[in-house]
């Protein structure tokens, strides 16, 4: 709209209005009662005469495409409508499939309440108490268990030696409760040579994550699976603090039913780490067993000499000797039989810890209306995440678009006025 | 009419109206109109045929209260107009068209009647486009200034004073 047109809008000389008013007179059929009527009326009547009629070939064309609906005309492919009650089922799926990656993402990340940064079997030469401390020796939660070494002979071991580590336990992917699978031994992990049985001192830091309130049954669970296993609880230490807490314990269980006693600690809580150390303790079983029986040669021998002595200085000596070798005896098999103990009995420090946000694995309750809740909460901001998310995606978008079509249709206009000023 | 063709149009904005009363209200107005905007009565077959096309497709999507359905008929014909003249821009540097006699030459009378309606047929085809257009929007097709003000996406004040100022230069080319 120009200049001129916009002073149009807003003033009209009344002789304007007195000759528009005379015109939609003369159109509306009134009889003249001016000569500017008349003059109008003339006009009218003169340009209506010189108004082209339609050709009867035309006519006819229009009236079959107005009777069979223009369907002969042009017969297109339409695609079906989009309405919003048949997009809902379509945006419903994909809103559900963007809340599933993103709590899945959530749960790989470790950022969800109830997720968490599960299980690392660590195989590493360190003690245990280096191995929980330290930890950085780990390797991923898909890593199986340690598998324990075979050695060619004694001479060739090594006290610290470090077993190699083979996939048995597998993560879940994107399950709430974000545990492993029940551990579960490879075949080689019990199996030992023949020709040399390995002694194997083994040792594991378990970490478990628990709801609160429940740390009592967790703990109650810990003692009866160490009892199941045949194993004793070295020491304990709890301490909680409202529905919140810890504890501390130190297992020791046999050796051969180490992993089905991780298998049940394991189905407690959430596992959030789990360390695993052996120590191959053959050379020095195999060093003390050898001066063991040098010992006991050794006595025999003095034994035997003894019986054989004939002055007093000889006997004393002898005896001397004797009792000697006797204080090496026991102290040799003192050796041998902590040596044996630490093969025999595996080392497990557990450590419960009860947080909230935890939602505790059917070992330790039920899904509590209280989790229920929680999850709930978690879904309904996870889906606000995806709603904020797709708004700062969608309507910068959405906004370039408008302004495109917009433009679109002003420049269209534009050039169509334009066309009619050249005609 | 209008006003019938109005009720024939269901209350909601979406319901479907009665095209064939429609049509034949308002066809052979319509052809006029295109006649006097692309001033080709080959191309103005096409037009309207077009115009009347495009409208029964778009049937659902009229709104009563944007306006008349007459108003919204003229409307998608004069777009129609307009995309045939730039299309025939476009073509022009390589055909021209001769000028269709019947519509751009006036005609050689012998009576008083006939060099009347030679003289009104001359003014008519030198005046503007623009001019032109409301003329037949006016004196053709019969629309109201809002009407017209509806096609041509102006104030109505605006298209009042637009067809006074065509009908005077009318008047004064045929006096």
């Amino acid at each position: 709209m120009n200049r001129r047109d916009r002073n149009d809008d807003v003033t009209r000389d009344p002789r304007v209005e007195a000759e528009l008013a005379a015109l939609e007179a003369v159109l509306a059929g009134d009889p003249p009662t001016g000569e500017l009527e008349a003059e109008l009326a003339a006009l009218v009547r003169e340009v209506r005469e010189e108004t082209p009629s339609m050709p009867l070939a035309l006519r006819e064309r229009l009236d079959r495409s107005v009777a069979d609906g223009f369907a002969a005309r042009r017969r297109r492919v339409r695609l079906p409508k989009l309405t919003l009650g048949r997009m809902l089922p379509v945006l419903g799926g994909l809103a559900a499939v963007l809340i599933a990656v993103v709590v899945a993402a959530g749960q790989l990340s470790g950022g969800g309440s109830d997720s968490s940064k599960i299980d690392v079997f660590s195989q590493n030469s360190a003690s245990p108490s280096e191995s929980a401390a330290g930890g950085s020796a780990s390797i991923a939660t898909d890593e199986g268990p340690p598998e324990l070494q075979k050695r060619p002979g004694p001479g060739a071991a090594s006290d610290s030696a470090a077993a190699t580590a083979t996939p048995s336990a597998k993560v879940p992917q994107g399950s709430s409760g974000g545990t492993i699978e029940p551990y579960s031994a490879s075949p080689s992990a019990k199996t030992q040579s023949l020709a040399q049985p390995r002694k194997v001192e083994r040792a594991v830091d378990l970490s478990l994550r628990v709801g609160p309130g429940k740390l009592q049954d967790a703990s109650d669970g810990v003692v009866r699976v160490t009892q199941g296993v045949g194993g004793y609880v070295q020491d304990s230490q709890v301490s909680a603090q409202g529905s919140t807490g810890s504890a501390d314990f130190t297992l020791r269980v046999p050796t051969a039913k180490l992993d089905e006693a991780i298998a049940k600690l394991s189905k407690l809580g959430h596992v959030s780490t789990l360390n695993q150390s052996s120590k191959d303790i053959t050379a020095s079983f195999t060093s003390v067993g050898e001066k063991l029986s040098d010992a006991r040669a050794e006595r025999k021998a003095l034994v035997s000499a003894l019986g054989k002595a004939q002055t007093s200085g000889e006997i004393a000596s002898l005896r001397e000797r004797i009792r000697a070798n006797r204080s090496e005896l026991a102290a040799l098999k003192g050796q041998l039989n902590r040596l044996r103990g630490k093969a025999d009995q595996a080392t497990i420090l557990v450590t419960v810890e009860s947080q909230r946000g935890v939602v505790t694995p059917g070992a330790t309750g039920g899904w509590t209306p209280g989790d229920a809740a929680r999850d709930a909460l978690r879904v309904l901001e996870v889906a606000a995440g995806v709603v904020i998310v797709a708004a700062a995606a969608l309507v910068p978008l959405g906004i370039v678009v408008l302004l495109a079509v917009l433009i679109g249709r002003s420049t269209r206009r534009r050039r169509r006025e334009h066309a009619l000023d050249t005609a | 009419m209008s006003e019938t063709l109005t009720m024939a149009f269901a209350p909601s904005h979406t319901a479907t109206f009665e095209f064939e009363a429609l049509y034949r209200s308002c066809a052979d107005e319509l052809y006029g109109y295109v006649v006097s905007l692309v001033r080709d009565r080959a191309a103005a077959e096409d037009v309207t045929a077009l115009a009347f096309e495009r409208a029964y497709r778009r049937r659902r999507r009229f709104d009563p209260r944007k306006g008349t359905p007459r108003q919204w008929l003229y409307a998608i014909a004069r777009n129609a107009a307009l995309d045939e003249l730039r299309r025939r821009k476009r073509t022009e540097s390589l055909l021209v068209d001769p000028a269709d006699p019947d519509v751009a030459e006036p005609f050689a009378g012998e009576d008083d009647d006939a060099d009347r309606r030679a003289t009104v047929r001359a003014a008519l085809a030198g005046l503007e486009p623009r001019d032109r257009e409301l003329i037949s929007l006016k004196f053709h097709a019969g629309l109201t200034n809002a009407e017209i003000a509806g096609v041509l996406g102006v104030s109505e004040s605006n298209a009042g004073t637009r067809v006074h100022r065509a009908v005077t230069k009318l008047r004064e080319a045929c006096s």
